[in-house]
């Protein structure tokens, strides 16, 4: 079983590399309404029961993978 | 005066600590992250800078993990005196020993230099030999010191007086152009409520030898080490 967890910064944090990334950009001239930028990560996992997987992955994410002052995720379960 | 400086895979100024803590008369104890237990005898801990893990992930947040920072933790809320330098500081705010976080610098760039630092409280131990609102130079090197807390907690951070140091000009004003980092109201330092434990971007190990032309660090680690 296969999990992609999606990290984003909040989005009340100032987040300078998304900001830089904006700016490039529009220096290309490309239009940018808005642009968030995060990270992403895949964990295969010996668990043939989703619900089991979700909940290891979701305590990887509170242990270890998240910063949940700063970060949001989201968890997505694949077999 | 005992004091434990942890080494954490890529700590790069664990040493450079422990020879600012033998220089100012204490006794330098180097604890590997690895070890379950700190030694009887010790008074206090440095959690030194550095790169831990490379900054992967998130700055310190794989070096909080570190089967040692169970007994630093278990020792800082017993009261124990903890100083976080750098990396250190990234660390005690992953481990949950500090509020807040350390962003990416505001200008993505990594700042190596020399800043003025006001110092807010006096009243700490950790900056009682500085004068109140004095204004001292220290070296930052990071690239990831751009303090971050919510409203609220920022909010209870001012108000009790948690802010130890703020990034300043030459005259002691903490305006926005003096601001290396981005660093929320201009924060480069600040304590826990009980005041044992201190979490600051500056390198006081780097300055508290005349040789290395500054030792405005050095009032601050005395400080530490009398806590």
């Amino acid at each position: 079983m296969q999990a992609t967890i999606a990290i984003m910064p909040k989005a009340e944090i100032l987040d300078p590399q998304s900001r830089a990334t904006t700016d490039a950009l529009e220096r290309l001239g490309f239009q940018v309404a808005s642009l968030r930028q995060g990270k992403r990560i895949t964990v295969k996992l010996n668990e043939t029961n989703p619900e089991q997987a979700r909940k290891t992955i979701e305590k990887m994410c509170k242990t270890l993978l998240v910063n949940e002052l700063i970060e949001e995720y989201h968890i997505e379960i694949d077999n | 005066m005992n004091i434990a400086v942890i080494t954490f895979p890529a700590s790069n100024c664990d040493r450079d600590a422990a020879t600012a803590v033998q220089m100012l008369g204490g006794h330098a104890l180097r604890v590997h992250h690895g070890e379950a237990t700190l030694p009887d005898d010790i008074d206090a801990i440095i959690l030194p800078g550095g790169f831990s893990y490379g900054d992967y992930l998130r700055p310190g947040c794989m070096a909080a993990q570190s089967p040692i920072m169970r007994e630093v933790k278990n020792k800082a809320e017993d009261g124990m005196p903890v100083l976080g330098i750098c990396n250190g500081f990234q660390l005690l705010t992953e481990a949950g020993l500090l509020p807040g976080a350390l962003l990416r610098n505001r200008d993505l760039l990594f700042m190596c230099r020399n800043v003025h630092l006001r110092v807010e409280r006096n009243a700490s131990s950790f900056t009682h030999l500085y004068r109140q609102d004095a204004v001292v130079t220290m070296p930052i090197a990071h690239k990831d010191g751009n303090y971050y807390a919510d409203a609220e907690t920022l909010k209870r951070l001012e108000e009790e007086g948690l802010v130890v140091l703020r990034y300043c000009d030459a005259e002691g004003d903490a305006s926005l152009d003096a601001n290396p980092n981005g660093s929320i109201d201009n924060i480069a330092a600040l304590c826990n409520r009980a005041g044992n434990i201190l979490g600051m971007m500056p390198h006081p190990e780097r300055c508290a030898d005349a040789l290395l032309g500054n030792t405005d660090g050095e009032a601050l680690l005395r400080g530490f080490m009398a806590a």
